[in-house]
């Protein structure tokens, strides 16, 4: 963003925040203007850490541009020992990611690449997988088929005249690491990730994850100060792709909805791109909150996972179905796990707001004829 | 003095730890390098105790149950396998040797397998060596 961001003592106090945070509605106890009184007048003690998203909707509402999500990092960096969040699937992504950062473990292993799709290891372009080979595994039953995303994204790049490289030596991005204030894991992250970007020579990274594509592009230039190669989401890809007639857009007659990423649109502007693809892929149909406004999907760093989140979640999915659309395409596999969790936690219940879940990626490359 | 590997054992309460306190009463000879966990089944080993341990200093972990048919709870151990094979691709995928993972079913009249299956795996862990930055 251009404007410039301010400090947390500029709040006002108007309670704009309020309306559009996840986090205060239902009867969670946190609100991002209460957190900043509390604040002021007696420091950082007592202040809620966990319940803050930090899906930075609170910042397009503010008057005075507070950088509330960066002032919660901070604090949560700065906190005690014992002040940890609540642990989610008994801790499994925490020890992955120390384990990256302590740099035990060598090369990954692509057993899970579709036979035919064509990788050039001396290609300036690498596609960054990040750790949706771990999360498949252990997220097979609320998200089944996650690792079609990436060679999804082959196959269109490979349709699209690139064949990408890709980085066997890559760990974990940090964005977990450094939105939970770990910041000793996530310069060890950050500054692996970079040293081995260079050392391989690439000039352009292309990845699945908008959390990947927002931590390199632009956290690590924040906290390192060194320039990475450029990065791209790969919906920016295929969108170009589409506009310069490397692919053809299949067209189709199914109505999409698109849930967007707050990784992807609000903090890095990309709202155009994915609803570019979609247009390829059939006719779009807007939910009520959407761009700048979409309504998180309810969880990160999963972390805090709660009834509170999940009835959050629930009404997201239900907007989505009241938009009359067949399906909810979005572009985060996050945002397919916490979504897909929510409605599997409802089960069979009558009311279940019952919608199919797709990642944009995969639906174009299965309208242009991948067989994954 | 040389390396030796640090192992974590995770012994099923109704047969392997049965079967490694029949070791010890027996008086046999095995790596103190192994260090036992008892978990009511074994299947309840999920990936991310492995990981926990690896992350913590282990160098190779080892899930130990019932034979297949006798567990306590009918079906504990055939969890155990789908479960660990989901963490055997799992730490593969981020790049570490599935060597260091082993599963085995030790009944409790079977102190001299659990013996020597100890012996067997601190060995073959101490050939891979330690797991440490950049190490497989």
């Amino acid at each position: 963003m251009s404007e410039r961001r301010s400090d947390i003592r500029s709040c006002v106090a108007c309670g704009h925040c309020t309306y559009v945070c996840p986090a205060s509605h239902y009867e969670r106890n946190f609100t991002a203007r209460g957190t900043a009184e509390s604040f002021l007048l007696h420091g950082r003690e007592g202040i809620d850490l966990w319940s803050c998203l930090t899906c930075h909707a609170c910042i397009e509402v503010c008057p005075e541009n507070v950088d509330f999500p960066r002032f919660m990092k901070q604090a949560r960096a700065s906190r005690e020992k014992d002040e940890i969040p609540v642990r989610t699937h008994a801790g499994i992504l925490e020890s992955m990611r120390n384990l990256q950062a302590t740099g035990k473990g060598g090369p990954r292993k692509y057993d899970w690449l579709s036979p035919g799709l064509e990788i050039a290891q001396d290609s300036p372009v690498a596609l960054f997988v990040g750790c949706l080979p771990m999360l498949d595994i252990i997220f097979k039953d609320v998200a089944p088929r996650l690792l079609d995303i990436p060679n999804a994204a082959i196959f269109l790049l490979n349709m699209m005249g690139i064949n990408p490289r890709l980085l066997p030596l890559e760990r974990c991005c940090g964005h977990d690491a450094y939105w939970l204030g770990e910041m000793n894991s996530f310069k060890l992250l950050a500054s692996h990730n970079s040293k081995m970007l260079r050392e391989e020579g690439v000039e352009e990274v292309i990845t699945v994850c908008p959390e990947c594509s927002h931590t390199l592009g632009t956290v690590y230039l924040d906290v390192l100060g060194e320039h990475m190669p450029r990065v791209r989401h790969i919906s920016q890809v295929l969108a170009e792709g589409l506009r310069e007639g490397k692919l053809m857009a299949p067209g189709g007659a199914e109505r999409i909805t698109y849930q967007d990423p707050c990784r992807l649109g609000r903090m890095s502007r990309v709202f155009d791109e994915p609803r570019i693809v979609i247009g390829s892929i059939g006719s779009l149909v807007d939910m009520p909150r959407s761009r700048e406004m979409a309504a998180c999907c309810g969880s990160t760093c999963f972390m805090q996972c709660d009834k509170v989140v999940k009835r959050w979640q629930v009404d997201r999915l239900t907007e989505a179905r009241n938009t009359g659309a067949d399906a909810l395409a979005t572009a985060c596999p996050k945002c397919l796990i916490h979504l897909g969790c929510a409605q599997k936690d409802f089960g069979t219940h009558k009311d279940r707001p019952k919608i199919r879940l797709e990642d944009e990626t995969v639906l174009l490359a299965r309208m242009l004829g991948w067989k994954g | 003095m040389d390396w030796g590997p640090n192992i974590v054992a995770f012994c099923c309460n109704w047969c392997a730890y049965a079967g490694a306190d029949l070791a010890g009463v027996t008086r046999m000879q095995y790596p103190s390098n192994v260090k036992i966990v008892r978990v009511m089944c074994s299947g309840r080993v999920e990936p991310s105790m492995v990981l926990r341990c690896f992350q913590n200093g282990a160098d190779g972990v080892m899930v130990l149950g019932c034979h297949i048919g006798d567990c306590h709870y009918q079906i504990g151990n055939r969890n155990a396998e789908k479960r660990f094979q989901d963490t055997q691709m799992l730490v593969e995928r981020m790049g570490i040797s599935p060597d260091r993972l082993l599963l085995r079913w030790i009944s409790a009249a079977e102190g001299a397998l659990f013996a020597q299956t100890c012996r067997d795996f601190t060995e073959k862990v101490r050939r891979l060596g330690p797991l440490e930055a950049g190490g497989r």
